[in-house]
């Protein structure tokens, strides 16, 4: 399963009940749409599905905020020396 | 026994959160049909009846204790039938009915003794809902009432997440009204909690024909317009003055975590009882607590600063 727009909002959806419409601009974490529990599963799905680790310093608003945002920052991202995949 | 005119009564009888207070309602708005609010008589008969074998086997209970003054233990089930039906006859007369419902939300967990003390002496309707959308309205449920019920309560000590307790609770009452059934062919009918709240007349219909009344024009607009409060019950189907389907695939918003762990549980009952099985759609892998750990320090830290600590 590759991380598609898809596969994040259904991820999102299913996180949230619903209860929201979720569009590629929608703050989650910041705004307190998804909680920090969500979050750790979002990091886990992306690292699954890229095969690779999210190093700590990644873990930022600017890169996981939304699903643009993330969908940016797995088209971008490259890993540091020492991080292994 | 089937679809007579008769005066026997009728137990309403399914997990919690099933809709028995919406049935017991409705029926309550036919003019020969007391169907008043929780009673817990058939509970508290079989409560009666519970016994604990202890060392080398010696039974302790109440059936074991007369049966060595040398009476009949049926003598003593025939009397808790009366004191069950003696009350239920006064208040029907009480309220100018001719019959009457008995309805708790925990005689569902007392199938068994309810079978053996009742027999084929009252019609029984059981109510059966999709396990999961029983097991979310529960917890919400439990977390109005701030309290579990003793029944509820056993399973909460053996499983921490209250979810997959409920789940195991509700399994073992499903499996128990199967047995239930069984024994009782001609006495019980089942009602499925989606048909009533799609198609209440023709559900409605079914239970009147079930138990030998005629359908009354005008009873399901009577019963939800009627505020009459009488015992405890079900909040929410107090509250009704519709009948809507929107609780009808609420487990839907429960986590995909929650669900990967609860559809090993409830899958067997589900398609046994017709249900599509639930999807174990999880698309996270919890095998690696550590980096969930990590992880969680991380959203933490985030959460507080804006930015992560420097972390594992």
């Amino acid at each position: 399963m590759a991380l598609t727009r898809d596969v994040l909002l259904q991820f999102v959806q299913e996180k949230l009940g619903g209860a929201a419409d979720v569009q590629d601009d929608t703050l989650l974490f910041s705004t307190n749409l998804i909680d920090s529990f969500s979050l750790v599963d979002l990091i886990l799905l992306i690292e699954q599905e890229t095969k690779t680790k999210v190093a700590p310093f990644d873990v930022s608003v600017e890169n996981l905020d939304s699903i643009a945002r993330i969908l940016r920052f797995v088209e971008t991202r490259t890993l540091p020396p020492g991080v292994p995949a | 026994m089937g679809a007579v005119a008769s005066s026997r009564g009728i137990a309403i009888l399914g997990f919690p959160r099933s809709g028995t207070t919406l049935l017991r309602r409705l029926l309550d708005a036919h003019p020969n049909i007391d169907s008043p609010g929780e009673t817990y008589l058939l509970a508290g008969c079989a409560r009666f009846l519970q016994s604990q074998t202890v060392v080398d086997g010696v039974e302790a209970g109440v059936l074991a204790g007369v049966r060595l003054l040398g009476i009949d233990p049926q003598e003593v089930l025939s009397r808790l039938r009366s004191v069950v039906f003696e009350l239920r006859d006064l208040h029907a007369r009480q309220s100018g009915r001719q019959r009457w419902v008995e309805k708790s939300a925990i005689d569902a967990f007392y199938l068994d003794a309810i079978r053996e003390i009742f027999g084929e002496r009252l019609f029984y309707i059981g109510i059966v809902r999709h396990g999961l959308d029983v097991c979310a309205s529960t917890q919400e449920w439990c977390t109005r009432a701030e309290s579990y019920p003793t029944e509820l309560h056993r399973y909460i000590v053996q499983f921490p997440q209250p979810l997959v307790g409920f789940a195991h609770a509700w399994v073992d009452v499903m499996a128990a009204w199967e047995r239930f059934s069984a024994a009782l062919p001609n006495d019980t009918m089942v009602v499925r909690y989606e048909q009533l709240v799609t198609s209440p007349e023709e559900e409605l219909r079914r239970v009147l024909e079930f138990v030998g009344e005629p359908w009354e024009q005008g009873m399901i607009e009577r019963a939800l317009e009627s505020g009459k409060l009488s015992g405890f019950g079900d909040w929410k189907a107090y509250g009704l003055r519709t009948i809507d389907t929107q609780s009808v695939g609420r487990y839907k918003r429960l986590s995909a975590g929650t669900l990967h762990q609860l559809a090993p549980i409830v899958n067997p009952t589900l398609v046994r009882w017709g249900y599509e099985p639930v999807g174990d759609h999880d698309p996270v892998n919890r095998d690696d607590p550590l980096r969930r750990y990590e992880l969680g320090l991380l959203a933490q830290s985030l959460k507080v600063s804006g930015k992560p600590t420097a972390g594992p």
